[in-house]
């Protein structure tokens, strides 16, 4: 008697995940290797972060944020976890996938200024790192940035533009 | 994960902010900010993508629900599971539990077991003869009684009889003994003797002496009892309702007359003591003084011998001697009543609460230094994490 609603309730949180996991796994792996930099580091956490999120689905809460939200806690925590343990700086940007075909398409300016931008990114500290990598490569807005970090909006908006500031004044250093 | 309280943000961060959103949004821009502008674009383009191969083995991974022990890249290590601490603390915890409990009601139920073992003491396994011995006085009330379903009216009668030696007045004093012979279950002996002694110390009674004697064919017990007097039929009343009562013998001497009597030659004593000072005070000659210190010291050991009559006359009204016989009977009721099964049932809803409070009692402190540890854990872990942040 009480196993059918069990399981619906089940497959709806099932569903519920398989659609979170869809809509967040690029964003997630984007996010994890800009603060690790390392694209195989990256890979890992990505995995053990959803494969968390999927075993503890039943306490996610959605009065306490966004779903997406709560996965990139998870995907922090274990990214952190692996910064704290390997203490790789392998540099992300130190590899572009493949600058010859980024430049042939680019042109040299703008090349030039991909390479100053990197160079810029380098420079930051990994706090700061960790808001552009949120903001521009995982896409999350400065109020989901705040419930990533446990912080509040206006204070993730006041450092997302001291990170970006800080970035333009260094790219414009290399330049 | 939930985001703080807000404040307003800074009106430039804010435009800024939003030409960052529309630009990221591909929507137009301020021409003053086209800088920054393309600054995200930038940044967005350096967003790292997932290899294909990786991508795919992750989806297979999710829609088979993240099996464990899978192995490789592409999402299978093993998951580093956190909260590794909470088993063995729960199970400490569980067992400190267990410990306080187990210790509590033992120390709750274990006045008769405690009291049984002393009781034992002295002639444990070892067959001995219970006799005891009748201590009939001249002028004492005796009588037995023929069975247990006699016992309150026994017992009502024993009042009574006690009263017409001494009647109506508050003065008078008694000197009262008893004797109580107890049978039960063989198996019962033990926790009944237990019980007698039990009884004797909350009423302010000691145990002269007990002996318990065990056989492959019984048990049997007897005590020596000294339960002050005024206790003494609170005393018989709780006995008698421990087994049944194969005999109950009482005895009450009026010993008014010799109290008033004890008192007497204290006070002719004391009299005849002041008289000699007196006396002596008056003496004129030596030999005279020394007649009369003689007679003194003759005095003093007469007030000696007084004062020690005189207690133990009044001591014989103060306390009563009780001699109490357990014997086995195999055809000995159970004893058992509505009311003790009510009894009984009060017992066990009283140890449940008992338990129930020394739990709450033992896990209200846990539970809260669980809370403030798992706090404090999580606080660290939290600034250890971000720490990795950190240079």
């Amino acid at each position: 008697m009480a196993t059918a609603p069990t399981r619906e309730a089940d497959a709806e949180r099932t569903l519920g995940f398989d659609a979170l996991y869809r809509s967040c796994r690029d964003d997630v792996h984007a996010y994890v290797a800009g603060l690790l930099r390392d694209r195989h580091a990256a890979e890992d956490v990505t995995a053990l972060a959803f494969e968390r999120a999927y075993r503890r689905r039943r306490r996610f809460d959605p009065r306490r944020g966004s779903g997406r939200a709560w996965v990139f806690a998870i995907a922090r925590n274990a990214a952190l976890d692996e910064l704290r343990r390997r203490k790789r700086t392998v540099s992300l940007f130190d590899e572009p996938a493949d600058p010859d075909v980024a430049a042939a398409e680019d042109g040299a300016e703008v090349t030039l200024r991909r390479a100053a931008l990197r160079e810029a990114m380098n420079r930051l500290d990994p706090r700061e790192r960790e808001l552009v990598a949120l903001r521009f490569f995982a896409g999350l807005g400065h109020g989901e940035i705040a419930e990533v970090l446990g912080i509040s909006a206006s204070n993730a908006g006041t450092r997302l533009h001291r990170a970006v500031d800080k970035l333009r004044r260094l790219c414009d250093e290399s330049a | 994960m939930r985001a703080r309280s807000d404040k307003p943000l800074d009106p430039r961060v804010e435009h800024e902010l939003a030409t960052i959103d529309r630009a990221l949004g591909g929507r137009e821009t301020d021409p003053g900010d086209a800088a920054l502008a393309e600054l995200a674009l930038l940044l967005r383009d350096e967003r790292p993508d997932p290899e294909p191969g990786w991508a795919a083995r992750l989806d297979e991974r999710a829609a088979a629900g993240f099996p464990r022990g899978g192995g490789g890249r592409g999402g299978n290590r093993p998951s580093r599971r956190g909260g590794g601490w909470l088993a063995p603390a729960g199970a400490l915890a569980t067992l400190l539990l267990v410990v306080v409990v187990v210790a509590v009601v033992n120390e709750g139920g274990g006045t008769s077991g405690e009291n049984a073992d002393s009781a034992s003491s002295g002639s444990a396994g070892a067959p001995t003869a219970t006799t005891v011995a009748p201590d009939a006085q001249a002028g004492a009330m005796e009588r037995g009684a023929e069975s247990s379903t006699d016992l309150h009216a026994l017992r009502d009668r024993s009042s009574a009889d006690s009263g017409k030696i001494a009647p109506g007045t508050e003065n008078r004093k008694v000197d009262r003994d008893a004797q109580l012979s107890l049978s039960t279950q063989p198996d019962e002996v033990r926790s009944v003797t237990g019980e007698v002694i039990s009884i004797t110390r909350s009423l302010g009674g000691v145990v002269a002496s007990s002996q318990v004697s065990e056989t492959p064919d019984g048990a049997s017990a007897s005590l020596r009892l000294t339960i002050p007097t005024r206790n003494l039929d609170q005393a018989l009343d709780r006995m008698t309702d421990l087994a049944d009562v194969d005999s109950l013998n009482e005895s009450a001497v009026d010993i008014t007359r010799p109290v008033i009597d004890a008192k007497d030659r204290l006070r002719d004593a004391e009299a005849r003591r002041r008289e000699l000072l007196k006396a002596l005070g008056n003496a004129t000659t030596e030999s005279e003084a020394d007649a009369l210190e003689a007679k003194i010291a003759d005095a003093r050991r007469e007030i000696a011998r007084a004062e020690a009559a005189y207690e133990r006359v009044t001591g014989k009204a103060r306390l009563s001697e009780l001699a109490v016989s357990v014997a086995s009977n195999p055809d000995a009721s159970t004893h058992r009543s509505l009311g003790d099964w009510l009894d009984d049932a009060l017992d066990v809803l009283r140890t449940l609460a008992g338990v129930l409070l020394v739990s709450l009692a033992v896990l209200v402190p846990l539970g809260l230094i669980a809370a403030l540890v798992a706090w404090v854990v999580a606080r660290f872990r939290r600034r250890r994490r971000e720490r990795a942040l950190d240079g």
